[in-house]
């Protein structure tokens, strides 16, 4: 048997109750629930949203998504990281950056057709 | 239901979470050109806090390293890059911009780690071997074969890969021996070995260049000493890339011994030099898209001796005229 509760003392389920609503929740599903900041945070979410489309093809999904995030550095910076992750969609990404530097990075991607072929076995 | 007031307690957790935004977004960093200095650029890349740009950062570092000569920081750049796909690419990037040193062990040693990427390595790694003023000449036969079995032993991991390496370089470090030289004189170029065969190759290529105008009997003609050879100012740095030979298989060529081409075909190696001129001389009547390749294919099409090597190379040459 427990004694009595002390004064101050925390109830069991009371801490488990915070400790549920402090736990990460499931990933967002919509590019309007990823954090603000920091920075970091916020693009690796956009990232992952973007990401499904990419690897599927889906490009007028992937265009209706970049269409919801408002900062244009932000959006070339999914497409050079995308590009990087699937080179073999380089060119599609990389045509769709605005921004020179960022849009030349990714053309060190889409120039190199090869990295887009499958290895042998796969 | 919680005593103590601790409902307020909850509330001011649950107020206090982590996961609450900020009223106003973080600007992205403006993208930024990567730095020239390899130390500032080494650093750079490990200050990238989104890992897909440190990667493409240290291929950039590779490159750029490799290509001034500094080995040391390009094995560095290579070396920190973990994904397999890039740490491959790395290595294929550093391998070309090694050969724009004329650094060729430097170069197949990278092109030995560019794994999935090490044929392609290779290919455009030997290619761009710039042709320098201190070019062995064809007495060097000796050290072009030894250039072509290092590279078979740097590639030993793969065998298919070490076989294409070792005959890359015996095609292109002996190709560069006469084509280029401004001097393409037959008599250094009658060594029957694949090495001669080489040298063959760029004495024809030179001869072209030198003097357009030969058709195949006045190539013919130079190599019997019937008629004096063209002379010409040499080629430093890189060679003109002239026609591409497609890497088209020719069926009937299987088993034939062959030589390796720029731009990826081959060209078949007949046992006689003078029948191997001859192949070289068709060849490079096509690599310098000469009017004069079509008449010495039609002549031919009536001959009935000849020798197997010089028909398949007309058959080829016909396909891709």
């Amino acid at each position: 048997m427990r004694g009595p509760r002390r004064p101050g003392e925390i109830p069991v389920a009371v801490v488990g109750l915070w400790v549920a609503a402090c736990t990460p929740e499931d990933p967002p599903q919509h590019l309007a629930d990823c954090p603000g900041s920091p920075v970091e945070a916020r693009e690796d979410c956009r990232l992952l949203l973007l990401e499904p489309a990419v690897r599927s093809g889906d490009i007028s999904t992937l265009d209706k998504l970049l269409g919801q995030i408002p900062e244009t550095e932000s959006r070339d910076l999914a497409l050079l990281r995308l590009a990087i992750r699937q080179p073999e969609r380089a060119s599609l990404l990389c045509s769709r950056i605005r921004e020179p530097l960022s849009a030349e990075k990714c053309t060190q991607v889409a120039g190199r057709p090869h990295l887009g072929s499958r290895k042998r076995g796969e | 239901m919680f005593p103590y007031g601790i409902h307020l307690i909850l509330y001011g957790l649950l107020g206090g979470c982590a996961s609450e935004s900020p009223p106003t977004p973080s600007p992205v960093p403006p993208a930024h050109a990567w730095p020239q200095d390899p130390t500032l650029l080494a650093q750079t890349c490990a200050d990238q806090v989104f890992p897909e740009l440190a990667i493409t950062c240290r291929v950039q570092g590779a490159a750029t390293t490799a290509a001034r000569g500094e080995f040391a920081a390009a094995e560095a750049f290579c070396a920190a890059i973990d994904d397999p796909l890039w740490n491959e690419e790395c290595h294929f990037r550093a391998g070309e911009s090694a050969a724009l040193t004329a650094d060729l062990g430097e170069a197949i040693g990278h092109c030995a780690r560019a794994g999935r990427f090490s044929r392609n390595c290779l290919t455009h790694a030997v290619w761009a071997l710039p042709r320098s003023a201190a070019e062995p000449g064809p007495e060097a036969l000796t050290a072009i074969g030894e250039a072509a079995a290092a590279a078979r032993a740097t590639l030993a991991a793969d065998p298919g890969v070490a076989g294409e390496g070792h005959d890359l370089v015996l095609a292109a470090l002996g190709r560069k021996v006469l084509f280029g030289s401004g001097h393409p004189d037959p008599e250094r170029a009658r060594d029957p070995g694949p090495a001669g065969a080489a040298l063959r190759t760029g004495l024809a290529l030179e001869l072209v260049r030198l003097a357009p105008e030969l058709d195949l009997p006045g190539l013919l003609a130079i190599w019997n000493q019937e008629r004096a050879f063209p002379q010409g100012a040499p080629l430093i740095g890189h060679l003109p890339p002239g026609r591409y030979a497609p890497p088209i298989p020719q069926a009937d060529a299987a088993g034939l011994p062959h030589l390796p081409l720029f731009g990826g075909g081959f060209r078949i190696i007949a046992a006689d030099p003078s029948v191997d001129f001859e192949v070289a001389a068709l060849e490079a009547l096509w690599w310098a898209e000469s009017p004069h390749l079509t008449p010495a294919l039609t002549q031919a099409e009536a001959a009935t001796s000849l020798a197997k090597e010089i028909r398949l190379t007309h058959e080829k040459l016909r396909m891709t005229r």
